[in-house]
């Protein structure tokens, strides 16, 4: 059976038309399908927006590359590290306090029973790196940055405060596990097989850093927050303090430059300091920011009794009985009361160590459900003072340690203390420090660096009963924490650290 | 019979047409039984009608002699018959040997089952009838070859792994491509199982280049119901029943925790010895199915349609997970002119689903891990009303806190249609053009109370709303050019292009700080947490041809070709080519088989090879990101940070499969026994991995091209006809095993499948196969300590290393299906064997070193030195003992009664008076019994599959981490034909 077809059909109405209309018709199909391949072949249609992103290669050209790229370093102090590791790291291993909460990590860090699998040691390690690819990848950036109104003042600036916030995360890494990659290129491609450098090698790559930012910071930021000057020189103290060698020359050298700067002055009122409503004070050379409004904390919620966060659930860092005692044996009220609060936790959990009137962290105020306004003060003039104190002490000066050590104790209501030795103002100067910087990630590191770890810590008691101390489970090993299983997998030019 | 006559009678005058030209006649299968049902139309008039209960038909019409009579049934041949002079005729039709003459789609266009040269499995509505399916997904479980099923888990309308043929990609998709009515999309759960014609999956790269670049795991090729010519038939389904948790865990009573918690050296004081709630009761529950579907369907010769609506409620056994689905399906089809066709599938629905919380530990709101881990000491709420939450840890609030206070809840339309034209240009030439549309609209909104639970308290509240729309337009034109020299040599041309296009449009918003639970929008919170957007585009261009040649139906060959252009490679890596090739070679017609024709009917032997492609599921992998890193808040205003994201590879460029395929098909005995084999060899080349990279680069993960995966294997099909008479019974068979081994990875290792606080279970390592657990080899007990050991090496370190496989040594499903007189029994048996799960949640119920619940295994724990157990000392805030291990690993093999179904069907006169031509009432059963030596809630689970992490998705198989389990689903149902 013969059918209709569409061509045919056309020949049959044209019958009589020469064949040139026969194949104007083909030829007008073909030109339809031509078209819509054409039409979509075109590259352009294969290039989509990219709205949601910008591509690395464009970007250091683009006007918003400059402020972009100055937030993104001190956003690296947003993370999960400072906001509440770095309390638990430098406060739970120590006597300050125990883990508090249900996290078998942080229980073990507090034990000092660490695995390599532990997931806090794992996001350290990872978030202190990802911190240090910002850095670098501004650094890199300041130099291809082109753009109209970025100043060469400008240029040098922000490569002060990317090495100084470079500095300042591999100082924290180098304390934790010792010798550690040396990570200078944002470039994934080269570094991701480099092995891990020797501690001194890591501080010097940081005091090198350090040293650049102080020639490029001024002295003051037209940003408050921001790195400066001051803030490069009391880190450098803090480094050189905390060498496998302590170099106490150095570190005199830097807290008279940060002393020298007659704008740093110790706030009259200690408990202001950790109000809430007195931040970015004259004792502050590093302050990280927040707010609720635009970006606001979560930490303070990990810490805070239940009156104050509305959560029932167990928190964070324990104030230990040692901290508690030693207030209370000094008289130290108006410390103890800026930095612990006590609370009846009847009905909703009981502590091994404090029964059910339980202390709790107290140095931020406000939790505001997991968007608090709290900043975090990173670094403060009194830790200054009391390094330098150390350091004249170190160096053989006992009554110019004295004056400073009387100067941080005089502020807070307490008589001065007369040691008359070095080693009775050595002790002096730790259990100052104990009480002054609790609770604000230090002291794990000064009973590390002044090789007091050990004799310290097996004494005191655990967090499983107050009559249990750590006694001999504490040993060299634990002084650093494992690499993470996971990046030793990854990485095998990783080495573990002896007793994992 | 008499009687019968009278009524056939009857109905003819009411018709009231009776002329001299009527035509009558009785239809009969091969066994002289009437045949009711058969649709019988006069061709190219528009008239029909449908033989009744004894097979007799009239029909009335002008002028019939020489036009033809079509008689058509299913599963029966049809039959065509030129009307001479006679007006009377005694049909017999035969029933249609299942291989041969079956048509089955192939893409761009249908070709005959017997004359194929590739692999392809063919499921048919009538296989997957009468059964509480959502999906079409759903649908192939245990019924085609090579087609592995998982459902991730047991949820009401739960997400599903398909693996055809394995899995050949670490980081892009390896689900296949579903092609429902020519239109491609990634989801079928929107389609009631109802609307299903049949499915058909191209298994090997042969059958599946012409989808190019997005054929790597295999194509499902999805049509739907279509109106038939000369009838107009009303079909309604409906269907109730309910479904059950089929197995409890057994777990320690009041005074056993409290036993527990003195061992652990917790104060058991604060424990009340005289509460002792069953969790698992609190938690499951009986949950009920409803599922109504009606249809109209029909047609003249030149205009059939298709329409139906549907609505299916299930409702999931822990509460308040549900699935609510109401769909509309259009389907029409017009020839307006000789040269022109044109049509529409349409197909509309809409899905509004509650979640809750699994695959996750208490302390994350996970409910399945909530009722195994839940003190049983607790009552549900305190004596003021609120939820309880564990003595020693409040934070822990009770499972039925989760269910009751944190409303997720779902609603999503999808439009899915397109249009279509087919012009005949010349004799055998054909342009078809079409242009589809998939529109998907998804709102998720979530609240958790302020009172209940410890988040919710402390953010007073927490309200999430979240959109996603997308909408891909596609149009497609093909050329089809069929002819044929000296009837022997029949030649097919096809040549076509498409060009695609997705555009995605996200936004997520969650606040806090509500003032009670009455208002729950996000306008009551008062802080925000987070508010943002995203949008995301991907396009595509492709170029594709065919070309078969058949001759005399004894040698067959096929040679496809596609090119793509894809937007998520960079410009220099965009473009790929897929071609294909496959022959076929009817042995049976050949001379020398002559000898065979007793019981060979027919035999074809065919052989494949094939490229074809995978591309990146992440849109824009190719790019270094910078995006936004938040704003730092500088007392002198916010500034927003833009900061490296991911690290780029503008190398990145397609993964492609070669895939080399055998196979044979037989017929013997006149089709009572229908047999194919199939043996398969495919390499996945430059795998597009997401590999994690050391984090010290600053990065977690970067996309590479790397390695190689293969998978071979083998699959049966076996189909016989055991019994046609009265009784009958027909068997369908299908077994299929595949080795997946990872051949090169460039000497990397990847770790996946993280389990919290015990690192990674899963491991991607050369020469071993995907799916491979990774951990330590527990060697007991230690009856002086109390502690696990682990096996060590020389240096006394615990040895990690692979300890188990998820991927089976072999799968198999078994379809009997029995009728005799007006009943009808299906009984389908699925087997999965020789499969590894790593039973995470047994780390939770057996862990022994916090205040949860645990199992009565623990029960045997090591108390005092010497005891002689295989579960060790309860130590407090110990996670030694339940590392990842082999203690930890069980065998997942099992059998299961997938399905039974007894229908019974109806139809007699008093039926016809009522306007219905039949009545089907039926009962099923889905997961009636599951044979297994699994200790968990039931094997088949896929903790991975539910990830958004493609390579978690990918790897991470069989970990059961609390994942909610699989229902038993009894069901009544009706299906009337009017």
């Amino acid at each position: 059976m013969k059918q209709p077809y569409f061509i045919k059909s056309l020949l049959r109405a044209k019958i009589m038309q020469s064949e040139h209309n026969l194949t104007k018709a083909i030829s007008k199909i073909g030109v339809g399908i031509l078209m819509v391949i054409a039409t979509v072949s075109c590259s352009n249609f294969l290039t989509t927006d990219t709205e949601s992103f910008t591509a690395k290669e464009t970007f250091t050209n683009d006007k918003a590359w400059p402020s972009a790229a100055l937030a993104s370093l001190y956003k690296t102090f947003h993370t999960e590290y400072y906001q509440f590791d770095m309390f638990v790291n430098g406060d739970v291993s120590s006597d300050v306090c125990y883990a508090g909460g249900d996290n078998t990590s942080n229980f073990e860090i507090d034990d000092f029973s660490i695995s390599t699998t532990n997931s806090n040691v794992k996001r350290d390690w990872t978030y202190l790196y990802n911190a240090i690819m910002i850095c670098n990848s501004v650094l890199e950036g300041a130099d291809e940055c082109k753009v109209e109104g970025f100043t060469d003042s400008d240029r040098s600036i922000l490569k002060g405060e990317a090495k100084f916030i470079r500095a300042v995360h591999y100082f924290n890494l180098v304390r934790l596990w010792g010798g550690v990659p040396i990570v200078l290129l944002s470039d994934p491609n080269q570094t991701a097989t480099l092995a891990r450098s020797s501690e001194t090698e890591v501080y010097s790559q940081i005091v090198s850093d350090l040293t650049d930012a102080i020639s490029a910071l001024p002295a003051t930021q037209s940003e408050t927050g921001r790195a400066t000057k001051g803030a490069a020189q009391g880190m450098l103290a803090k480094v050189y303090a905390s060498m496998p060698t302590i170099d106490y020359t150095k570190v005199l050298e830097y807290c008279n430059a940060v002393l020298a700067n007659t704008s740093y002055e110790l706030v009259s009122d200690y408990a202001e300091l950790f109000d809430g409503n007195h931040e970015n004070t004259t004792e502050s050379l590093f302050e990280i920011q927040f707010d609720a409004a635009t970006a606001g904390a979560w930490g303070p919620e990990m810490f805070l009794p239940y009156s104050l966060s509305g959560d029932s659930w167990k928190k964070f860092n324990t104030p230990s009985k040692t901290l508690i005692n030693t207030y209370d044996d000094e008289g130290d009220n108006v410390r103890k009361n800026a930095s612990v609060i006590f609370e009846d936790c009847t009905g909703y959990y009981s502590d091994d160590v404090w029964g059910t009137t339980i202390p709790f962290a107290y140095k931020f105020k406000s939790a505001n459900g997991w968007n608090s306004s709290n900043n975090i003060i990173y670094l403060r003039l009194a830790d200054i003072i009391l390094l330098k104190a150390e350091a004249l002490n170190e160096t053989g000066d006992l009554s110019g340690a004295k004056t400073l050590l009387n100067k941080i104790r005089s502020r807070v209501g307490l008589a001065d203390k007369n040691p008359t030795n070095q080693s009775d103002m050595r002790t002096a100067i730790e259990k100052e420090r104990f009480l002054e910087l609790a609770f604000e990630g230090h002291r794990w590191f000064d009973l590390k660096r002044t090789g007091r770890a050990i004799t310290v810590m097996s004494s005191c008691e655990t967090r499983k009963a107050a009559s249990s101390a750590y006694g001999s489970s504490i040993t060299q090993n634990d002084l650093l924490w494992p690499i993470p299983a996971t990046e030793i997998q990854l990485n095998p030019n990783l080495t573990q650290n002896s007793g994992y | 019979m008499k009687k019968r006559l009278i009524f056939v009678m009857f109905i003819l005058f009411s018709l009231g047409k009776i002329t001299a030209q009527n035509i009558s006649g009785v239809v009969r299968d091969a066994n002289s039984e009437p045949l009711p049902g058969v649709t019988v139309t006069l061709k190219g008039t528009g008239i029909g009608t449908i033989t009744d209960l004894n097979g007799k038909f009239i029909i009335n019409g002008q002028h019939v002699i020489g036009k033809i009579l079509s008689f058509s049934f299913v599963g029966y041949q049809s039959v065509e018959k030129l009307i001479e002079k006679e007006t009377a005729f005694t049909i017999t039709l035969q029933e249609a040997s299942k291989n041969l003459e079956e048509v089955v789609v192939v893409g761009y266009g249908t070709q005959k089952k017997k004359d194929l040269t590739t692999a392809v499995s063919t499921v048919k509505s009538g296989d997957i009838a009468d059964r509480p399916l959502v999906s079409a997904a759903q649908a192939l479980q245990g019924m085609a070859a090579g087609v592995q099923v998982t459902e991730n888990s047991g949820k009401p309308g739960s997400g599903l792994s398909v693996r055809v043929r394995g899995t050949t990609s670490i980081n892009a998709n390896n689900e296949p491509l579903y092609i429902i009515d020519g239109i491609p999309t990634s989801d079928t759960r929107n389609l009631p199982v109802d609307d299903i014609e049949s499915l058909q999956v191209l298994k090997d790269a042969s059958s599946a280049a012409i989808y190019g670049s997005r054929a790597a795991n295999g194509v499902v090729l999805i049509t739907t119901k279509h109106g038939k010519a000369g009838t107009s038939k009303i079909t309604l389904n409906s269907y109730y029943g309910f479904s059950s948790l089929p197995k409890k865990i057994d777990v320690l009573n009041s005074t056993q925790f409290i036993s527990l918690m003195g061992d652990l050296g917790y104060d058991t004081s604060i424990l009340s010895s005289t509460t002792n709630t069953d969790w698992q009761n609190e938690v499951y529950r009986t949950a009920p199915i409803l599922n109504t579907q009606v249809s109209f369907s029909g047609g003249s010769e030149k205009t059939q349609y298709y329409v139906s609506l549907g609505m299916l409620d299930q409702s999931g056994i822990i509460d308040p997970t549900q699935f609510k689905r109401y769909s509309l399906k259009i389907n029409l089809d017009q020839e307006m002119k000789k040269w022109l066709k044109i049509g529409t599938n349409f197909s509309w629905s809409k899905v509004n689903s509650n979640d809750v919380t699994d695959n996750a530990g208490v302390a994350k709101g996970g409910v399945v891990l909530g009722a195994l881990t839940t003190p049983p000491t607790m009552s549900i709420y305190n004596s003021d009303g609120t939820f309880t939450s564990n003595p020693y840890q409040a934070g822990w609030s009770n499972p039925v806190a989760y269910m009751k206070a944190i409303s997720k809840n779902a609603k999503s339309d999808k439009l899915l249609s397109n249009i279509y034209a087919e012009l005949s240009l010349m004799k055998d030439l054909k342009f078809k053009t079409a242009i589809s549309i998939e529109n998907n609209n998804y709102l998720y909104t979530s609240f958790t109370d302020p009172y209940s639970t410890s988040d919710g308290v402390s953010k007073k509240g927490i309200g999430i709303a979240e959109t996603k729309r997308d909408l891909t337009w596609l149009t497609e034109n093909t050329l089809t050019y069929n002819f044929k020299i000296n009837q022997k040599h029949k030649v097919g041309l096809m040549a076509g292009t498409t060009a695609q296009k997705y555009d995605y449009y996200e936004t997520y918003q969650e606040k806090t700080g509500y003032s009670g639970n009455s208002i729950t929008t996000l306008t009551a919170a008062s802080t925000t947490v987070s508010n943002n957007s995203e949008p995301d585009q991907w396009s595509m261009v492709s170029f594709f041809g065919r070309a078969t040649y058949d001759f005399a139906s004894k040698y067959l060959a096929t040679i496809n070709v596609r090119q793509d252009g894809s937007s998520r490679f960079g410009p220099d890596s965009r473009w790929g080519t897929f071609p294909s090739i496959s022959a076929g070679w009817r042995i049976s017609d050949e001379k020398f088989m002559d000898g065979w024709k007793k019981f060979l009917d027919d035999m074809k032997i065919r052989v494949g090879y094939g490229i074809v492609g995978n591309q990146p599921s992440d849109f824009y992998a190719y790019y270094a990101k910078e995006s936004s890193g938040g704003a730092y808040p500088f007392p002198e205003g916010a500034i927003t940070a833009i900061q490296p994201t991911s690290s780029g590879n503008s190398k990145l460029k397609w993964e492609s499969t070669n895939q080399i395929n055998a196979g044979i098909d037989a017929s013997f005995f006149n089709s009572r026994i229908v047999l194919s084999f199939d043996l398969y060899y495919k390499k996945t080349k430059d795998l597009i991995m997401s590999k994690n990279i050391p984090t010290q680069t600053g990065f977690s993960t970067q996309m590479v091209n790397v390695g190689n995966v293969s998978n071979k294997g083998l699959e049966i099909n076996i189909n016989t006809r055991n019994l046609v008479k009265k009784f009958k019974w027909n068997t369908d068979f299908n077994f299929a095993l595949n080795r997946n081994k990872v051949l090169n990875l460039d000497g990397q290792t990847l770790y996946t499948g993280e389990i919290y606080e015990r690192g990674n279970a899963s491991i991607i390592k050369e020469g071993e196969p995907i799916g491979s657990f990774y951990g330590y080899i527990s060697e007991g007990v230690d009856p002086a300590t109390g502690m696990i050991k682990y096996k060590t090496d020389a240096d006394g370190n615990k040895i990690q290393t692979i300890i188990g496989c998820a991927q089976p040594k072999f799968t198999f499903g078994l379809n009997n299906s029995f009728s005799y007189k007006n009943f009808d029994l299906g009984i389908l048996l699925q087997c999965v064997y020789g499969n590894d799960i790593l039973n995470a949640t047994r780390i939770e119920t057996e862990g022994m070193e916090n205040y949860k619940n645990q199992t009565t295994a623990v029960l045997r724990r090591w108390k005092k030195a010497g005891d002689v157990t295989d579960i060790p000392a309860a130590i407090a805030g110990n996670t030694d003992n339940s590392q990842i291990s082999t203690r930890f690993i069980e065998d997942g093999s099992f059998l299961r009664l997938k399905s039974v179904s007894l229908a019974y069907n109806l139809k007699n006169n008093f039926l016809q008076k009522c306007q219905i031509s039949s009545i089907k009432l039926y009962v099923t059963a889905q997961n009636l019994a599951t044979f297994t030596k699994y200790k968990g809630y039931d094997p088949e689970l896929s903790f991975g599959g539910s990830s958004s992490d493609a390579s978690t998705a990918n790897a991470a198989l069989g970990i059961d981490y609390g994942t909610y389990p699989q229902p038993r689903t009894i069901i009544f149902g009706m299906n009337i034909d009017f």
